[in-house]
């Protein structure tokens, strides 16, 4: 008689855990970035990257460093995420870390455009990177400009004029007062005027308005 | 510009600047290397490795920073014995200098309304920024003197030495007179570094690329090698005061001096070398070269030696990229300068059928409209305005293309 082999009992499935998605609300992304939690991590990225890349591309255009700015932005802000003591202004806290990044960067490059080769031989690696190729003449151009300007200028004109920012947004992300920002820009756009002359590119937009005004006249 | 002239160019700008983070791969990539680098580490080997970690960096303080090191230096205010800091801003208010004392002996003096910042102080000497004036430095030497004067984007390595420096920063001209030892001078167009020697005064400036070497304490101008470079070395004057050796035209003003055409030949430049003709260096430069001899003939004001730089690569560059950028500075040249608008719709026009994706096509283009509406060529400037805004409504020329047109702003 042959013995019959019991039947297999299905398996309970075992508990696990699930995590409920990360609603849209930045005070519970910060609480959950507190504790540690894993996702919140790739939330923050998701939700922010684009906003803070934007930043970092109008204040230094088209730059190959953009990447490790990027993720040099998102660290820090891991890292001082305790310090945030207003969880809901997290997009305005990022582009204020993302400003206070790139203003690192382009005082690094000048530092060193001057300094390098005294320092035992060796030349740091910190070279702005050319722009892609692709890129057009009066972008190019305008960068070439912004890079002649004092950074604190460069700043305020970029994030003003080219991102769009209203003055109070300026001088939050740059921490400093609506009036500096007022004075910086006016500066910044004086500057603008007599270096964007020499860009062939750019000389045509200051040209522009001058041949209006005698057309009218 | 005005604010809304600012706001439209930034517009344009920051559309293309979108177009390429979409097309790009830089968010992707950050994003890979964010969650890589900020993922949690197994306890049991993170112990290890920063137990590793700390363990290194406690070696390399007992060897960086134990008791053979020299200590930092200290530095005060001659006068009054205030001591001062790394970090420490320091001016010269009024009419009276302010010497600065280190502890090894050696000495800084501001001189009245130089204003200087005090960067490091350490073992072997200290780094001052000089903001702007001028300061004489008297150096101690010895065995490891090691002070630096940072002075706008030029910096000055000093191992034991008496010398006077300035800085004007509205001028961008720096200065500095050796009186005595040796200094090496770095910064733009002095490239990796210019060895001075006792006597000599050195005048440069980032923003005209000029870097001129004569004698301490005769008077401007007096030159004993001012020079440009190129590969072979060929100098290349200017004006009357350019000069070789002991030739050297005394009394030669600021307006006489040799601008640097190429900042990376400097070094091998800076030597006293035969004067040739503006022409002959033309007739012997290679594209690139006359390229910068044409820049540097525009930012000098010399708008016939430019134009004589530009046709000359168009005589032997033409259907090259130098050649047709040649053609556009030519029409810019002829426009803006000479009043020339039929010429200048030549060359534009040769820019655009050379280089009808070229990096300056817009500009071409918007300038050919300008240059038939300005010769009352309406057909023809309506015609182009048409294409013009079909493909750059948004151009620094599109204002003026839709006062042709009729049409009206989007």
């Amino acid at each position: 008689m042959q013995k019959s082999r019991p039947a297999a009992v299905p398996a309970k499935p075992f508990p696990k855990v699930v995590e409920l998605p990360l609603p849209d609300s930045d005070a519970v992304l910060v609480a959950a970035l507190r504790v540690g939690r894993v996702d919140a991590k790739r939330a923050l990225f998701d939700r922010y990257g684009s906003d803070v890349e934007r930043v970092l591309y109008r204040i230094l255009g088209p730059d190959l460093e953009i990447p490790d700015l990027l993720q040099d932005v998102f660290l820090a802000a891991l890292a001082s995420i305790d310090k945030l003591r207003k969880p809901e202004a997290l997009r305005a806290w990022l582009t204020g870390i993302a400003v206070r990044k790139a203003r690192k960067c382009i005082l690094k490059r000048r530092r060193w455009r001057f300094i390098r080769l005294l320092q035992h031989g060796e030349s740091p690696d910190t070279e702005a990177p050319a722009a892609p190729a692709e890129v057009s003449e009066a972008l190019r151009c305008t960068y070439v400009v912004l890079d002649a300007m004092p950074a604190d200028e460069r700043l305020v004109f970029a994030l003003r004029h080219i991102d769009g920012m209203e003055l109070t947004e300026v001088a939050s992300a740059c921490a400093i007062s609506l009036a500096t920002v007022k004075r910086r820009l006016v500066r910044a756009q004086a500057s603008f005027d007599a270096l964007a002359t020499q860009q062939p590119a750019l000389a045509d937009w200051v040209r522009a308005r001058r041949v209006r005004i005698g057309a009218e006249s | 510009m005005s604010d809304a002239e600012f706001d439209r160019l930034g517009r344009e700008l920051a559309a293309e600047q979108d177009r390429l983070r979409e097309g790009g791969q830089a968010r992707a990539k950050a994003r890979a290397e964010f969650l890589e680098a900020s993922a949690p580490r197994p306890a049991g080997h993170a112990r290890w490795l920063w137990s590793a970690v700390a363990l290194g960096f406690a070696v390399a303080a007992l060897i960086a920073f134990g008791p053979r090191r020299t200590p930092p230096l200290t530095a005060a205010l001659e006068s009054t014995g205030q001591a001062l800091s790394a970090g420490a801003f320091i001016e010269a208010e009024g009419q009276v200098a302010l010497p600065v004392r280190f502890s090894d002996g050696s000495r800084i003096t501001l001189s009245p309304r130089a204003r200087a910042r005090l960067v490091e102080l350490d073992g072997d000497g200290a780094h001052l920024l000089l903001e702007g004036g001028h300061a004489q430095v008297a150096v101690v030497p010895r065995a490891h003197t090691r002070f630096r004067i940072s002075a706008g984007p030029f910096l000055v390595r000093v191992t034991g030495t008496r010398f006077g420096v300035a800085w004007d920063a509205e001028r961008d001209r720096f200065e500095l007179d050796l009186q005595k030892g040796s200094v090496e001078v770095a910064g733009c167009v002095i490239g990796q570094g210019y060895a001075m020697r006792s006597g000599q005064r050195v005048t440069a400036s980032c923003k005209r690329k000029q870097f001129d070497v004569g004698e301490a304490g005769t008077g401007a101008g007096t030159r004993t090698g001012a020079v440009t470079g190129t590969g072979t070395g060929t100098g290349i004057g200017t004006g009357p005061g350019a000069g070789t050796g002991a030739g050297a035209a005394p009394g030669a003003g600021p307006e006489s001096a040799v601008e640097v055409r190429d900042v990376r030949r400097v070094r091998r430049a800076v030597r006293p070398a035969p004067v040739v003709s503006f022409e002959d260096a033309c007739a012997r430069a290679d594209a690139e070269e006359l390229t910068e001899l044409a820049d540097s003939a525009r930012r000098s004001g010399d708008f016939e030696r430019e134009g004589h730089a530009l046709r000359m690569l168009r005589r032997r560059f033409a259907g090259t990229e130098r050649g047709a950028l040649a053609a556009f500075a030519l029409g810019r040249l002829e426009f803006d300068v000479y009043g020339e608008h039929r010429k200048a719709a030549s060359w534009f026009a040769t820019y655009v059928r050379e280089q009808p994706a070229g990096a300056l096509v817009r500009e071409a283009r918007g300038r050919l409209v300008e240059a038939k509406a300005v010769l009352g060529e309406t057909v023809a400037a309506q015609r182009l305005a048409v294409a013009y805004l079909r493909d750059y409504p948004q151009g620094p020329h599109a204002e003026l293309a839709r006062s042709l047109t009729g049409e009206a702003a989007p």
